[in-house]
């Protein structure tokens, strides 16, 4: 017997008895979709997840400094340190063989006011960076050197400019490059009235990047701080804000956190976060894999049933067709390739629609996130091909295993027996 | 083919020794063949007659392969039957013998052509090849005009005319005919009977066929007269 006749008698009672197939498909398809939208939402999540993280760098490992709660009578007031970040404990990391590179950080208060005077001419101006790691939004592209370097460097003493201020000062873009090198003054204006003056030196100029307009180096930002809480101290009270490291690889992550924490310090790497998320999803998809699954034994219930009514009906066929010849593997055959063939149309329309609800949702969830003002562009359900390939083979596997024990009792009917059956 | 029968050397259409058929209905036993001893040579016409129940239609079953006797011998074509297994059985319908029934059993949706080019389908013919020769067939038996004519929309005789086909289209050495003219008016039947007798004449099929018509028993070479699972009596046509 061939398989295209097999195919097209299992195909012609499908078709014939339509109300019935597409009753019994239901279930499948039902089964097909949740698993496919459930899957498909873990792959688009954990690849959303993944990019983010790998954008950041999952090698890095951010130190922050430990802190007293905020004091209730002073709630404007700075919390107290009770771990500081200090130079020594930078200078530990960066002796370490698994660290590639420390970055420290000084964050300028909230209230500062600065302007930069170059050329007799004098503009407000905003700090920003160095970050310690530049955590771009992984959406959009980094902001482009126009001159220069992108960044001052680590020792002091540099400044890197943003387009938006030199328009202010009125600077054309084809005088960038011939800024390079020169001297400014950037002045820091305390409310109490008074003032002071630093000296730097023009390394680069970026385009605009955010309301930041002057990006200025730690020890810079050191003496700025010393000033403007007239500490000269000021380092061994408060230490760093922020400590980036980047190890050499996520095992050496792992244990420069152990290292850490063992020091008192409440670190976690990226590593561990996408860990955790990792695994919250995994039992998510768990869950809802498992309510598909039981709507799939559940509908594979419904092909049994469905395929022994048809082994009822066509027993007087099935008769006739054992006295002209049929085998028994052949009656099998074609009870079985015809569950399967519900297994499959329950898989096929199951995916489509498990697609489609994937993109109804990832709509749904981009407007939400819209709405609440988070704005982001991302595919949280990606439907790949081998998803495809598996929700098919395992519609159809399901026909399959349904229709094994109708058709058997169909192959075993006794032939004089059913060509007597009315 | 190969099976795991015996064969004879010089082997009869049918040969049968002892051949016993009981069935247990409830607590009683039927016998519906009792030691029946029986041989039809080949390109013999053997029409086999008697009452409701006498087992004619048993014996016709048993060599057809659709029953198994409950002891005995049974030769057909030289392969004995009643030791086979299920695999040997369905070869030996699917190439040995061909059925023509009372109420002609055709599958309702399928076409003429389609039926009597089904039995192909489970030798592994290709569509093409199958419906050529479920055509010439067809044509054989006159029906060349209702090729794709469902049963539905054919008579009763053109039924039957199918079904003969039908049952030629594996090229068997027997025709196994079950009351073939039952559910037919007499004219037709005679039609019917004469083209039995003619394709048993022009290609030297075998043909068994049980009837208590003796009208169409007439067509045959030999009557055999079945009673009580027994052979009651035997007429050679002269």
């Amino acid at each position: 017997m061939r398989f295209r006749d097999v195919f097209a008698s299992a195909l012609g009672n499908l078709t014939r008895h339509k109300a019935r197939t597409a009753l019994t498909t239901v279930g499948v398809i039902v089964g097909i979709l949740t698993i496919v939208t459930m899957v498909s939402l873990g792959i688009g999540v954990q690849q959303e997840m993944g990019d983010a993280f790998n954008s950041v760098g999952l090698e890095t490992v951010r130190l922050y400094p430990v802190e007293a709660e905020a004091d209730a009578f002073n709630p404007l007031g700075q919390p107290e340190r009770t771990k500081i970040l200090t130079p020594e404990l930078v200078d530990q990391l960066a002796a370490r063989d698994d660290v590639l590179e420390v970055t420290p950080f000084l964050r300028l208060p909230g209230g500062i006011r600065m302007t930069l005077s170059l050329d007799g001419r004098e503009v407000q101006a905003a700090p920003y960076g160095p970050m310690p790691v530049d955590v771009l939004d992984p959406f959009e592209a980094p902001p482009r050197t126009l001159a220069g370097v992108g960044e001052p460097p680590a020792s002091g003493g540099g400044i890197v400019i943003t387009s938006a201020l030199l328009e202010d000062l009125d600077v054309a873009e084809d005088e960038y490059a011939a800024l390079i090198g020169r001297d400014v003054e950037l002045v820091l204006h305390a409310p109490r009235g008074e003032s002071q003056a630093f000296q730097l030196q023009i390394v680069g100029v970026e385009e605009q990047r955010w309301r930041a307009s002057v990006a200025i180096a730690s020890p810079d930002r050191l003496g700025m701080l010393q000033w403007w809480y007239n500490d000269p101290d000021y380092m061994a009270h408060r230490g760093y804000d922020e400590v980036a490291i980047r190890a050499l690889s996520l095992n050496d992550a792992v244990q420069i956190v152990d290292w850490l924490s063992s020091l008192g310090f409440d670190v976690q790497s990226l590593k561990t976060m996408l860990d955790i998320a990792n695994r919250g999803m995994i039992i998510l998809q768990t869950m809802l894999g498992s309510v598909g699954a039981l709507a799939l034994l559940v509908a594979s219930i419904g092909i049994a049933n469905t395929m022994i009514m048809s082994v009822y009906e066509r027993t007087k066929e099935i008769g006739i067709l054992k006295a002209v010849g049929a085998a028994p593997g052949q009656i099998r055959a074609l009870f079985v390739i015809e569950a399967s063939l519900i297994g499959l149309l329950g898989g096929v329309v199951g995916t489509i629609l498990g697609w489609l609800l994937g993109k109804g949702l990832n709509w749904l969830a981009l407007r939400v996130l819209e709405w609440q003002e988070v704005t982001m562009e991302g595919t949280f359900f990606v439907v790949s091909w081998w998803l495809v390939a598996a929700a098919l083979a395992f519609g159809t596997l399901v026909g399959l295993l349904a229709g094994l024990y109708p058709a058997a009792r169909a192959a075993r009917l006794a032939p004089l027996d059913a060509l007597r059956y009315e | 083919m190969e099976n795991d029968s015996v064969s004879e050397p010089t082997p009869a259409a049918i040969r049968t020794v002892d051949l016993t058929r009981t069935f247990e209905v409830g607590e009683t036993t039927v016998e519906a063949l009792r030691s029946i001893n029986l041989e039809v040579d080949r390109g013999q016409f053997v029409a086999l007659v008697g009452p409701s129940g006498s087992g004619k239609s048993t014996l016709l079953n048993l060599v057809g392969g659709l029953d198994r006797p409950t002891s005995g011998e049974l030769w057909v074509g030289g392969v004995e039957l009643s030791a086979s297994k299920e695999k040997a059985l369905t070869e030996h319908r699917r190439q040995r013998v061909g059925f023509v029934f009372q109420s002609f059993n055709l599958l309702p949706r399928l076409t003429a052509v389609e039926n009597v080019a089904l039995p192909l389908i489970f030798v592994g013919a290709a569509e093409r090849e199958r419906l050529e020769r479920a055509r010439q067939l067809l044509g054989q038996v006159g029906l060349s005009d209702r090729l794709e004519h469902r049963p539905t929309q054919l008579s009763g005789g053109e039924q039957q005319r199918v079904a003969i086909a039908r049952a030629l289209v594996n090229r068997p050495a027997i025709i196994l005919a079950d009351e073939p003219t039952g559910n037919i008016d007499t004219a037709t039947g005679a039609d019917i009977m004469a083209l039995l007798r003619r394709l048993n004449r022009e290609q030297g099929v075998t043909l068994l066929l049980v009837t208590h018509d003796p009208e169409a028993a007439s067509f045959a070479d030999r009557v055999i007269q079945l009673r009580d699972g027994q052979i009651a009596g035997q007429e050679v046509a002269s």
